[in-house]
C-alpha cells in the first residue's frame, strides 16, 4: 500500500488531513516504509550543506541520543540505529553552542510580536536555544506562533510581516521546513506535548513527497536522515505507549 | 418538549443528525431549524459518504448509559428527521454560517439562542457572533483540557478518554463558558468515531444540557476555565491511527 501522504507534490497541494480514512495497520506500515525508504535515499547521498548545518546536525544528533536514552523513553538502541549512529557522539568534539549564534541575530528573548521576522534567524536561534536546553516560555510561545502559522497554510515563510500572522517572500525555501522539523522534534521530546509531533509528521510529510534531489539542494542529507529518524522514533514512542507495533525492528 | 426559545442552524452532517434524533428520542426540541446548503456529488466536511438506502451504520451495544446516543441513524438525512418529528425548517442555499444570507435568517428569528451544527472546520466570524443571538456549540473535547480540532483523538492517546463539552461560542476558539462537560470511555469500535461517537457524546451533552435549561429555565455555566488547556490541530492520520488501535485500557463514563 502506497503512503497516500506523500503521492503528491505537498507544497503545491497541500493536505487538509480533514476526515481521513481508517486503513488499519497497514497505514502505519506504509508509514514506516516511506520514511525508512527516504533515509535510504538520503544515507546513500553526500553532504552538500554549509558548516552552521554540519554543525548544528552533529549537535542535534549528540543531544537526541541523550534524549532518547533516559530511562522514560527506553528506546536508544532503535533511534541509534535508524539515526546510523555507530556509538554514542563524542561531546567534547562539538563546536561550541555559542559558535553557532549569529554575530547579527536578534536575541530571542528580544523578539517582540510587533517585529518583523526573519523565519531563518528566528529557528536557528530557537533550535540553539533548544540545543542548549534553555528553553522557557518565551521560546515555546515562538514555537506555537509557528506551529500554527504552518497549521493554517501548511507554509513556512521565508519572514513574517509584525503581527507574524501574514507570511512574506517566498514559501519554498526547503531548509525551513528542516529548521522547523528540528524544532518540533525538540519541541516534543522535551514537553510530551503530542501537538508538536503532530505537526512534525504534517512537516515530514512535505519534505517526503518533494525529490531527494531538490532537498538535498538546501537541506544536508544527515540532516534529512536525522530528522527522519527522530520522527520515527517519537512516533514509535506513542505507539508503544498505546499497546500499538510499528516494526521498527 | 418544544424549547420556544431555542432554534438551531445546521448542515446535514453525521454530527447534525446526531444531534437531531437525540433532541427528538429525549423530547427536547428545537422550535425551528435553519438547514444550511449541501452539494451534490462529493460529501462536505462531516458528511457520511453514503446513501440513506443502506440504512443505519451498524454498532455494538456499549455496557451502561454513556453511549445511549449512539444508535442514531447515521445516514438518515436531517430534513427526513424534522418532517417525521413535524419541526419547522427552512433550507437556505448558502453553505456557510457566515453567509450574509444566513445571518440576516438568524437575526430574522425570534429565538434568541441557536444550536450550532455547522460543516467541519468552519469558525464562526464576528458578524455571526455580533448578530445579537447566542450560539450553543458542543465541543468534541474535555474542556478546556483538548481545544481545537480532533480533540477527541489526541485525549483517547494521551489518557484513554473521549470528551464532550457544551458551551456558548465567543470570538476565541473553545473558550467561550462551559455548561457542560463529560467524559466517556473509548467505544467497542473506535474506526467508527468519526461518524458515529464522536457526534453521539457530543449528542448526549446537547440533550443533558436542553435538559437542565429545561428544568431551570436558565443556562448555568460550569466552568469558566477557559485559559488553561492544549488547542490541538487537525490529527495527522498516523496519530489518528494510534489512537484507533490502542489496546490501553479504558476508563469509565464521568
Amino acid at each position: 500500500m502506497n503512503y497516500e501522504y506523500c503521492q503528491r507534490n505537498r507544497l503545491e497541494e497541500p493536505h487538509t488531513y480533514m476526515y481521513t480514512p481508517f486503513e488499519g495497520e497497514a497505514l502505519l506500515d506504509s508509514y514506516r516504509d516511506n520514511r525508512i525508504s527516504a533515509m535510504r535515499v538520503y544515507s546513500a547521498a553526500p553532504d552538500q550543506g554549509g558548516e552552521f548545518d554540519g554543525a548544528l546536525v552533529r549537535h542535534a544528533a549528540s543531544r537526541l541520543e541523550r534524549i532518547f536514552a533516559r530511562e522514560s523513553f527506553a528506546i536508544p538502541d532503535p533511534f541509534r540505529n535508524l539515526a546510523g549512529l555507530v556509538k554514542p557522539l563524542p561531546t567534547e568534539h562539538l563546536p561550541t553552542l555559542a559558535s553557532l549564534r549569529r554575530p547579527t541575530a536578534i536575541p530571542l528573548r528580544s523578539l517582540a510580536l510587533k517585529d518583523p521576522v526573519d523565519t531563518s534567524e528566528l529557528l536557528q536561534a530557537l533550535i540553539i536555544a533548544q540545543l542548549a536546553d534553555a528553553v522557557g516560555t518565551p521560546e515555546m510561545a515562538w514555537l506555537d506562533r509557528l506551529v500554527q502559522r504552518f497549521e493554517v497554510s501548511k507554509k513556512m515563510y521565508d519572514a513574517y510581516l509584525p503581527g507574524f500572522r501574514k507570511g512574506e517572500g517566498a514559501n519554498t525555501t526547503l531548509r525551513l521546513y528542516w529548521l522547523f522539523g528540528l524544532a518540533l522534534s525538540f519541541g516534543f521530546l522535551e514537553s510530551n506535548n503530542l501537538k508538536y509531533l503532530n505537526t512534525l509528521l504534517k512537516s515530514c510529510d512535505l519534505l517526503c513527497s518533494l525529490p531527494g534531489d531538490l532537498v538535498r539542494e538546501q537541506v544536508p542529507a544527515s540532516g534529512m536522515k536525522l530528522l527522519l529518524a527522530t520522527e520515527l522514533s517519537c512516533v514509535d514512542l506513542i505507539a508503544r505507549r498505546n499497546e500499538v507495533l510499528l516494526a521498527l525492528g | 418538549m418544544r424549547l420556544a426559545d431555542v432554534a438551531m442552524v445546521a448542515a446535514d452532517t453525521s454530527r447534525s443528525r446526531a444531534y437531531l434524533q437525540a433532541m427528538v428520542r429525549n423530547d427536547l426540541l428545537p422550535n425551528h431549524v435553519l438547514v444550511l446548503g449541501s452539494r451534490a456529488g462529493k460529501p462536505l466536511p462531516g458528511q457520511v459518504d453514503g446513501s440513506a438506502a443502506a440504512g443505519p451504520i451498524a454498532v455494538p451495544d456499549e455496557p451502561g448509559d454513556c453511549w445511549s446516543e449512539a444508535h442514531f441513524d447515521a445516514r438518515q438525512p436531517i430534513q427526513d428527521t424534522l418532517e417525521q418529528s413535524r419541526i419547522g425548517y427552512e433550507v437556505i442555499a448558502e453553505e456557510s454560517i457566515n453567509d450574509p444570507a444566513v445571518i440576516a435568517a438568524i437575526g430574522n428569528r425570534p429565538e434568541t439562542v441557536f444550536v450550532y451544527s455547522g460543516y467541519g472546520g468552519v469558525l464562526l466570524r464576528k458578524e455571526v457572533l455580533g448578530c445579537g443571538k447566542r450560539f450553543l456549540h458542543v465541543h468534541g473535547g474535555y474542556l478546556p483540557d483538548y481545544k481545537g480540532s480532533t480533540a477527541n483523538y489526541f485525549s483517547l492517546i494521551e489518557d484513554g478518554t473521549i470528551g464532550a463539552s457544551s458551551l456558548f461560542l465567543s470570538a476565541e476558539l473553545d473558550s467561550g463558558p462551559v455548561l457542560l462537560r463529560k467524559k466517556f470511555p473509548p467505544p467497542r469500535n473506535r474506526e467508527k468515531i468519526d461518524h458515529v461517537y464522536d457526534p453521539a457524546a457530543r449528542a448526549k451533552v446537547l440533550v443533558e444540557t436542553l435538559a437542565n435549561y429545561a428544568r431551570h429555565g436558565s443556562w448555568d455555566v460550569k466552568s469558566t476555565e477557559s485559559g488553561k488547556g492544549e488547542t490541538y490541530f487537525i490529527i495527522h492520520p498516523v496519530l489518528k491511527h494510534i489512537a484507533i488501535l490502542s489496546k490501553k485500557e479504558a476508563s469509565s463514563c464521568e
